[in-house]
């Protein structure tokens, strides 16, 4: 019996790689070397790398379609859309500050709200009856925020030499369009560079009076809804 | 030196298609890394680490620490070791694979203990435990195995003559 490092030594090696499998490890070697590594070698790598990689573009994608699916819904929804409505006396003092071209409006005021409602109107609105017995001036429609609202002016005085400080205008528009808009009938006052507005609605249709002139000017038009308040402080 | 590599696995493994799984990747691994295999240390150090990798992710083999049981001075170990009867093969499988390694290390590859512990990183006490141990568990193996197979053969003529 040989001693014990002959032993070992004769065990291993009579252990060896088969030629062909070692020749093919070296050939990959190589290719390793040269980084022409042949897919196959990086299976065990690349496999759940391209797995991780496919989940990440899944999960992307559906973070992106959720996001965008959120933006959509939030500018569909009319909220997002609605114009605040503060912004309409200061649109109208610009409006009328540029000097624009306005229709003449009829006399007759069914003819004026004929005219208003084939230009957008809302159907259900209607020329305020302080406003009936006056002359009417001219007509238009103002955009207002990328909402449409419609104008009409009348002449409050009848004295010969009246200036436009003497008109009196009304604006109607969808209660929809706006973001907070009086939600009542009772008339909201505001006053803005020398000019007043007071504001009400009536169903989805919200109004506006408007004149270039102190908030006293605009009284006597609005009688019919602040009557009752006057008579309730009595 | 890949056949050299596959041997060292084998003596780790004792698995002929694992020790060839694990000689390729460190083969492909220095490969890619520095572009060839510089030497035969190289690889040997490159198919432990990844060896002892296998292992923590299986958790199947454990390397015991020998610092707290080797003895202060351990004798050299004996130039002419006597053989051990038997079926080499079956008898490494019973060691552990740290145990095998110090054989293979040392009586293969004809590396002193002091040698081997540098390559390992481990006391020389220990290197020099580790081989003794394993001498030790192969001829208690082989003892094993003679006497078993002595009390077979007596059976047999037993059975035989009955």
């Amino acid at each position: 019996m040989s001693n014990l490092r002959d032993q070992i030594r004769e065990h291993y090696d009579a252990k060896a790689i088969s030629a062909e499998k070692a020749e093919a490890i070296l050939a990959r070697g190589r290719a390793a070397a040269a980084g022409e590594e042949p897919l196959e070698a990086e299976k065990v790598a690349a496999f759940p790398a391209s797995r991780a990689r496919a989940w990440r573009r899944i999960l992307s994608l559906a973070a992106a379609l959720l996001v965008f699916a959120g933006l959509a819904v939030w500018w569909k929804t009319p909220e997002s859309s609605r114009v605040p409505f503060a912004t309409v006396a200061p649109r109208v003092i610009e409006f009328f500050g540029s000097r624009p071209e306005l229709a003449h409006a009829p006399q007759d005021k069914a003819a004026l709200r004929e005219w208003l409602l084939a230009h957008g109107a809302p159907a259900d609105f209607h020329i305020p009856a302080s406003l009936m017995p006056l002359e009417s001036f001219a007509c238009s429609v103002v955009d207002v925020g990328g909402r449409k609202t419609y104008l009409s002016c009348y002449w409050r005085e009848k004295t010969p030499d009246r200036g436009d400080h003497e008109l009196i205008h009304l604006l109607v528009g969808r209660r929809s369009d706006f973001k907070d808009a009086p939600s009542s009938a009772q008339p909201q006052r505001r006053e803005l560079d020398g000019w007043s507005f007071a504001s009400w609605s009536e169903g989805d249709v919200v109004y506006t009076l408007a004149t270039a002139a102190p908030p006293e000017k605009l009284t006597p038009f609005l009688a019919w809804a602040e009557a009752p308040r006057m008579l309730a402080a009595r | 030196m890949l056949q050299a590599g596959y041997r060292y696995a084998i003596a780790l493994t004792h698995h002929p298609e694992d020790a060839e799984d694990l000689a390729q990747e460190a083969w492909l691994n220095l490969s890619r890394r520095y572009g060839c295999v510089e030497s035969r240390a190289v690889l040997f150090t490159a198919v432990r680490n990844l060896f002892i990798d296998q292992c923590r992710r299986r958790k199947v083999v454990q390397f015991e620490s020998l610092d707290q049981e080797a003895p202060p001075e351990l004798p050299s170990i004996a130039a002419e070791e006597p053989g051990v009867k038997g079926d080499l093969d079956r008898l490494l499988a019973i060691l552990r694979p740290n145990e095998r390694e110090m054989l293979f290390l040392h009586y293969h590859q004809g590396h002193t203990a002091e040698e081997i512990a540098r390559m390992t990183n481990q006391p020389r006490g220990t290197v020099l435990s580790l081989i003794h141990r394993a001498i030790a568990k192969l001829r208690e193996a082989a003892a094993s195995a003679s006497a078993s197979s002595g009390r077979n053969q007596w059976m047999i003529l037993f059975v035989f003559f009955t």
